[in-house]
């Protein structure tokens, strides 16, 4: 039984790391190929559409921070139990956020390569998102702190 | 997540803004250009898309001489998309309209004898055209509103307008469709058949010019060449 939470304690920490690459390896292929196809229609305006096409890349990121703040030296069993519950649920998290950023930055791309102007407030939504990626990596901090070990 | 998504993605990126139609006199991009973007498309999906444009297009049905070959062209079109039920939908409100649109046309040549529409097939809107045959809009007025300005510019005969307001209510289906799907084949299919829509207007209006051009032409010449004649009387007297 310990064997098993100790397992769960690993799984936890680092769940977010491999969610939140995961997340963001979705989002950054799905913003990425619209930045190409983008690239197709137009003269100017390829770095920042590939710049903007990056920004799921930040919830991997994220997800180290939260291994290494659950990271306990050595796992233990009383550990184990929190570190999986807020790692599982932080890197679940980060990679739902990571797959809409890219689907909202796809849009975004879309949309500014018709009308260049509205560039920088059709990334608007792509930043609420990663505001509640934010959100999630302070808590988890917060929380990792009243784990024992 | 399939390559295939992706590949919409970038598809559907590089494809420029079409823009309400009426809107530009000239066409974002070459059919030519069109083409090649679309090459990007996997073969299945080329065809399938080959077919319902096929379909849709004037020059697809043009050559059916019996209403059955527009029917089964249409059945073949919606085979092809089945795995897509919105562009199922689209089909099937495209014969539809045709089949409203060539009813009134019906109607208005051959007065009051519906019989032509028995061949139509057991659709509701065949029903209703046969049930209807000398209501203005075929009872069909109020869930369809086109088909009132419709009915009106057939009465007077005018064409131009009639082509006008049935590319709109197209248009406008289309461009309500496309706002459910952003990145998949559905999307691809709404842009291309839309781009449709723009080019036949285009195309439509190129004709009306160059028929007006024409026209112009033969008045100027002939007015040149009686002056001249007159011309030539004077110099001669």
């Amino acid at each position: 039984m310990t064997d098993l939470v100790l397992v769960l304690g690993w799984f936890g920490l680092f769940a977010p790391v491999a969610f939140g690459a995961i997340g963001s390896s979705i989002g950054c292929a799905r913003a990425g190929s619209a930045a190409i196809g983008a690239m197709l229609d137009t003269e100017t305006g390829y770095g920042r559409f590939i710049g903007a096409s990056l920004m799921p890349s930040s919830q991997v990121i994220y997800g180290i921070v939260i291994m290494f703040s659950l990271q306990r030296d050595p796992m233990t069993a009383e550990a184990a139990a929190g570190v999986f519950g807020v790692g599982l649920l932080a890197g679940v998290a980060l990679l739902y956020v990571g797959i809409r950023q890219g689907e909202v930055l796809a849009s975004a791309i879309v949309a500014a390569k018709a009308k260049p102007e509205i560039f920088g407030i059709s990334l608007a939504p792509a930043a609420v998102l990663e505001g509640f990626a934010v959100f999630a990596l302070v808590f988890a901090l917060v929380l990792s702190g009243t784990i024992p070990g | 997540m399939s390559d295939a998504s992706f590949r919409y993605i970038t598809l559907v990126a590089s494809l420029p803004y079409l823009g309400p139609l009426f809107s530009s006199a000239h066409l974002p991009m070459s059919r030519y250009r069109l083409e090649q973007r679309l090459s990007m498309l996997e073969a299945a999906d080329r065809q399938r898309l080959e077919r319902l444009t096929h379909v849709v297009s004037w020059p697809g049905v043009a050559g059916c001489s019996a209403d059955a070959e527009v029917f089964a062209l249409f059945e073949e079109a919606c085979d092809a998309v089945q795995p897509y039920p919105a562009l199922m939908e689209l089909l099937r409100e495209r014969l539809e309209s045709r089949m409203l649109v060539a009813a009134l046309r019906l109607r208005r040549d051959g007065g009051g004898d519906p019989a032509p529409v028995a061949t139509w097939g057991r659709g509701s809107v065949a029903r209703a055209i046969r049930a209807n045959w000398s209501e203005p809009t075929f009872g069909l007025g109020r869930a369809r509103p086109w088909l009132r300005d419709a009915q009106a510019l057939t009465a007077r005969g005018d064409h131009i307008g009639l082509e006008r307001a049935v590319l709109t209510e197209i248009y406008r289906q289309l461009d309500r469709m496309s706002a459910h799907h952003r990145f998949d084949f559905e999307a691809v299919a709404l842009y291309v058949l839309r781009f449709q829509v723009i080019e036949r207007w285009q195309r439509y209006d190129t004709e009306r010019a160059r028929s007006r051009l024409e026209t112009l032409l033969g008045e100027t010449l002939a007015g040149a060449e009686r002056s001249s004649v007159g011309a030539e009387r004077g110099l001669a007297q």
